[in-house]
């Protein structure tokens, strides 16, 4: 049996879109986000 | 003798996997927008008629149309990978959240969490066994009931089925249940909360304690008020951040009686369980703490958040399934709803207490 490729988990990929999105943000390349 | 014929599966490439999602994502988007547009609706109507209705957050509306979705005609398979995204969508909200902390108040009140989880886990688990036992529940389901009521219901039920090589039924049993009860929770908490005139800050406390799957815990706060909504992702967190700790107790227990695998090595255990989103929630809190994000910044910060926590709400109610409950019979409903519900006061008068000391 070939061994699974290594997944990223949820957990990191959460992590690695919130940092872009505060990067995009910080970097005033994000439009203004209302709620 | 016939030999077995292995077809390679050729594994998915991640535009196919995002593809895949990609239905799932739009349903939760429509849910939780009909539960914004249910809000606004009833706060208009109330106005233009002069009639006093109560104000329902969107979170309710939003998981109640979930509900009524998946509980009746059902979700067709095609969603389903898109649904099974809403814990992206919660923890990137979680860490996304930590912009709205100074680095000294997830301390402060992380400390303060950090106290009364410690209570929290010791009363819920004996709670959880003591009620199991008396009324003959499988071990292994009591475990697991005592692991979602203790800490955190789906992640770490889903974190300690292997750990303690329990079955399938008895993993989707438990996490059935524990949604369910949030649920229930989600409507009888803002009540209590009302009636006793708790803080926002108490009442996040509280929730994030309480309600044991992390979006409802963050949806019972957010039917509060927004404020207790953000302090019950930071308590809710901390109780999280516990995880790998109350797991590798349980797997050691089952190990020693021979019925689980032994754990080697336990510091890489606990690190492979840590829930790796409490650090981005740290980092993200102490880049907003040393001044990185102006004041806009912050609010557009918050507002993303709130969109991931939009499409998180509507994923619980549609993951929330009654129908596997009554697979297993009424008879471990009935424990952990007698348990939650002991759990319920017990986190209450320790709130309570902590509110009339720590000044929340």
């Amino acid at each position: 049996m070939s061994p699974q490729p290594k997944r990223i988990p949820i957990d990191w990929w959460a992590v690695i879109a919130a940092l872009g999105v505060a990067v995009l943000v910080k970097l005033h390349l994000a439009p203004h986000i209302p709620w | 003798m016939s030999e077995a014929v292995i077809v390679p599966v050729r594994p998915l490439g991640l535009g196919e996997r995002v593809a895949r999602t990609l239905p799932g994502i739009l349903l939760l988007a429509t849910v939780g927008l009909a539960g914004k547009a249910a809000e606004q609706f009833l706060r208009d109507y109330g106005k233009a008629h002069h009639v006093a209705l109560p104000n329902i957050e969107y979170v309710l509306w939003a998981i109640l149309f979930g509900l009524v979705i998946a509980n009746t005609v059902g979700v067709a398979g095609i969603f389903r990978p898109g649904i099974a995204t809403y814990d992206f969508w919660l923890k990137a909200g979680i860490v996304l959240l930590g912009a709205r902390f100074l680095l000294g108040d997830v301390l402060r009140l992380g400390g303060i969490s950090l106290g009364l989880v410690a209570i929290e886990l010791a009363v819920a688990i004996a709670i959880m066994t003591f009620v199991g036992k008396a009324f003959h529940l499988k071990p292994k389901l009591t475990s697991l009931l005592a692991i979602g009521s203790s800490i955190c219901g789906v992640s770490a039920i889903i974190a300690a089925k292997p750990a303690i090589d329990a079955d399938d039924d008895d993993a989707t049993f438990a996490i059935a249940a524990i949604l369910a009860l949030g649920a229930f929770g989600l409507f009888a908490y803002p009540l209590i909360g009302h009636w006793l005139h708790m803080s926002d800050r108490a009442f996040g406390v509280w929730a994030g304690l309480a309600v044991d799957n992390t979006a409802e815990a963050i949806a019972a706060g957010s039917v509060y008020s927004d404020a207790a909504g953000k302090i019950a992702g930071l308590t809710k967190s901390t109780r999280n951040a516990m995880i790998g700790f109350v797991v590798l107790a349980y797997a050691v227990y089952w190990a020693s009686r021979g019925k689980a695998h032994t754990v080697s090595n336990k510091a890489a255990f606990l690190w492979q369980k840590f829930p790796k989103f409490v650090l981005g929630f740290l980092l993200i809190s102490l880049l907003a703490t040393v001044g990185a994000f102006s004041g806009p910044q912050v609010t557009d910060l918050a507002n993303v958040s709130r969109w991931a926590f939009l499409l998180t709400f509507a994923g619980v109610g549609l993951k929330t399934d009654f129908r596997e409950l009554k697979k297993q019979g009424m008879r471990p409903f009935v424990v952990g709803a007698l348990a939650e519900l002991s759990i319920t006061v017990v986190t209450l008068g320790l709130v309570l207490g902590a509110a009339a000391i720590f000044q929340l």
